[in-house]
């Protein structure tokens, strides 16, 4: 057992057992070959052995060992060449590789370094210096390993209190969105309750009539019947509003469940995100939209309500940058370009300093308030700082890419690329 | 009544103007409808109207800066307000820029609305009347 950890915490660290490494030695002399295995195997490790590069390769694609230690003077395949295909492949690039040489030129050792080796031993092999170095670079890379697997981990747990976060957030906006969205429910159902007042009103003005025995004028009857159509046309068309808005709230409401890929229309659903938004009152009536589609439909592969979401969270953030703007602009414009769609979301508030375009896509990085708080900042505005983090994972998941700009000419700019399904067969 | 009075509506909502168009149309007055407040305050300043039923809440203008426009401009003009947004302040503050009435959306019905614009028509029929004695000319009917 090796006493000496990197770093407390990292448990896999401590635990590793050498008896569970792999080496692979690669050497064309067999006397060279049995000699490391010996060293080696008296360390505890478990050796694997090629006679040249191409076995080697072959060795390493198969087995995955831990290290490489690794002849230079090979017939066919030597040694450089071999590490090159090690470290061009993403599968075998971070295993470590040691070259073995007789050569002491310092311009070989250079060029064994710019292949990609971590490190080298030297002919006559010293049983010392090749346990040291290949403990050395095992260690390094469990750490190296272990630090990824932490990193990834971390990642995940951000990723799930994000959407922890996100989730509540949303409820609480769903909270002052539902003003908004009863108000404008109350739209169509004033034209509908209208006209069925008016068609009652007819129907009495009929009855009534009916029961004097005063036959009503032809003209009458005529007015009568033209407006209690216009009455009905009218009822039957705010009905049918009113059924288009909440159906589209319930695929709002059920979206977030289905996860799956499907074909979609960028354009409607940047359409529909902007009804969806006009509940908002501030949104709808004091804020300018600039709306230029592109007039090819843009079909991508995507969750839609994941794409709705990264709308929603631009489209926010640009509604809370112009608070207070004399003159609030929003732009939303989609264009094709090779086989990606540009979508661009443009605002004139005051733009983002350049030194913080990067970070703004940092989780948790915001100039708002936090919410929890109920604490405001000096705009009023409340945020997490995840709605970027969240787009940018959202729109990397479909194999694109966003990006921030704060034009010379004022404003915040963010282009998000994202590629075209292709042709369905 | 002798007065055919000109009535304006004012709504965002188109729909809610046909609506209304129609619910007017078996009165007597002149109906014209717009989407557009700041029109409607053009239109005001160009045409006369003696009445005018405004939405609260529009784009561009609100309905309660179009009632305090309006009523600057020419406080003859008598103005209802009609929301879907209840609040007492809307509410008060409707009142306090000189609204003769409110409406909440969705109507409980929209004859009410017909009734009350009915009453407020024959007020300014009587103020008209003594208006026109004081004055004491004859006519100013439309
Ligand atoms: N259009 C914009 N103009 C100016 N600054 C912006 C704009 N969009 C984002 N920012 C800046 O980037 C920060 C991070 O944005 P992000 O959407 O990640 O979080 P947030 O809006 O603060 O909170 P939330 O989690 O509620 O979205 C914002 O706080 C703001 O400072
Ligand atoms: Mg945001």
């Amino acid at each position: 057992m090796p006493t000496d950890n990197v770093g407390a915490g990292f448990s896999a660290l401590s635990s590793a057992k050498v008896g569970n490494q792999v080496i692979l030695v690669v050497d064309d002399d067999f006397v060279n070959r049995m000699l490391l295995r010996k060293i080696l195997e008296n360390s505890g490790y478990a050796v694997l052995e090629a006679f040249n590069g191409k076995e080697a390769l072959a060795r390493v694609k198969a087995d995955k060992p831990d290290l490489v230690l690794l002849d230079i003077m090979m017939p066919e395949m030597d040694g450089y060449e071999v590490c090159e295909y090690l470290k061009a492949d993403s599968d075998t690039e971070s295993i470590p590789v040691i070259f073995i040489t007789a050569l002491s030129d310092s311009a070989d050792l250079v060029k064994g370094f710019n292949v990609g080796a971590e490190d080298y031993v030297s002919k006559p092999i010293n049983v010392e210096e090749v346990r040291a170095r290949v403990k050395t670079h095992l260690k390094l890379k469990t750490a190296t390993e272990a630090i990824k697997r932490y990193n990834e981990e971390l990642e995940q747990v951000v990723a799930e209190s994000s959407k922890e976060l996100i989730r509540a957030e949303r409820q609480a906006a769903v909270g002052q969105l539902i003003q908004g969205i009863v108000h404008n429910l109350k739209g169509p159902l004033t034209t509908m309750k209208g006209g069925l007042d008016i068609g009652r009103k007819i129907l009495s003005a009929l009855t009534h009539a009916a029961e004097e025995e005063t036959a009503p004028s032809q003209g009458q009857l005529g007015k009568w019947g033209r407006d209690a159509s216009k009455a009905l046309e009218l009822t039957a068309t705010a009905a049918e509003r009113l059924q288009e808005m909440i159906n589209s709230l319930m695929e709002k409401g059920t979206a977030d469940h289905i996860h799956t890929l499907v074909r979609c229309d960028l354009n409607e659903i940047i359409l529909n995100e902007l009804e969806f938004l006009s509940a908002d009152l501030y949104f709808k009536h004091n804020i300018k939209k600039d709306v230029d589609l592109c007039p090819e439909k843009p079909v991508i592969l995507a969750n839609p309500s994941e794409i709705a979401q990264v709308l929603s969270n631009l489209l926010g953030n640009a509604k809370d940058a112009l608070t207070g703007s004399p003159s609030p602009t929003i732009s939303i414009n989609t264009r094709i370009s090779g086989s990606d769609i540009l979508l661009r979301v443009t605002d004139n508030g005051p733009g983002i300093a350049p030194q913080n375009l990067e970070k703004i896509f940092e989780p948790f990085y915001t100039t708002k308030a936090r919410p929890e708080k109920g604490a405001k900042n000096s705009a009023g505005l409340t945020g997490t700082g995840l709605g970027l983090y969240m787009c940018q994972r959202s729109v990397k998941a479909m194999g694109g890419e966003i990006r921030a700009e704060s034009p010379p000419t004022g404003g915040a700019a963010f282009q998000v690329r994202i590629p075209l399904a292709k042709q369905e067969t | 009544m002798s007065n055919e009075y000109k009535i304006l509506l004012v709504d965002d909502d188109q729909q809610i103007l046909s609506m209304l168009e129609l619910a007017f149309s078996g009165s007597p007055y002149e109906i014209r409808s717009i989407t557009d407040p700041v029109k409607a305050y053009k239109l005001i300043e160009d045409e006369h109207f003696d009445i005018v039923i405004t939405d609260i809440q529009m784009p561009q203008m609100d309905g309660l800066s179009l009632l305090k426009k309006i009523k600057s401009f020419n406080g003859m003009i008598q103005v209802i307000v009609m929301t879907g947004h209840i609040t007492i302040n809307n509410t008060l503050d409707a009142f306090r820029y000189g609204a003769v009435d409110i409406f909440f959306k969705p109507f409980d019905n929209v004859q009410e609305l017909v009734t009350a614009t009915d009453a407020i028509a024959a007020r300014l029929d009587r103020v008209n009347i003594i208006l026109n004695s004081l004055v004491g000319k004859e006519g100013h009917n439309a």
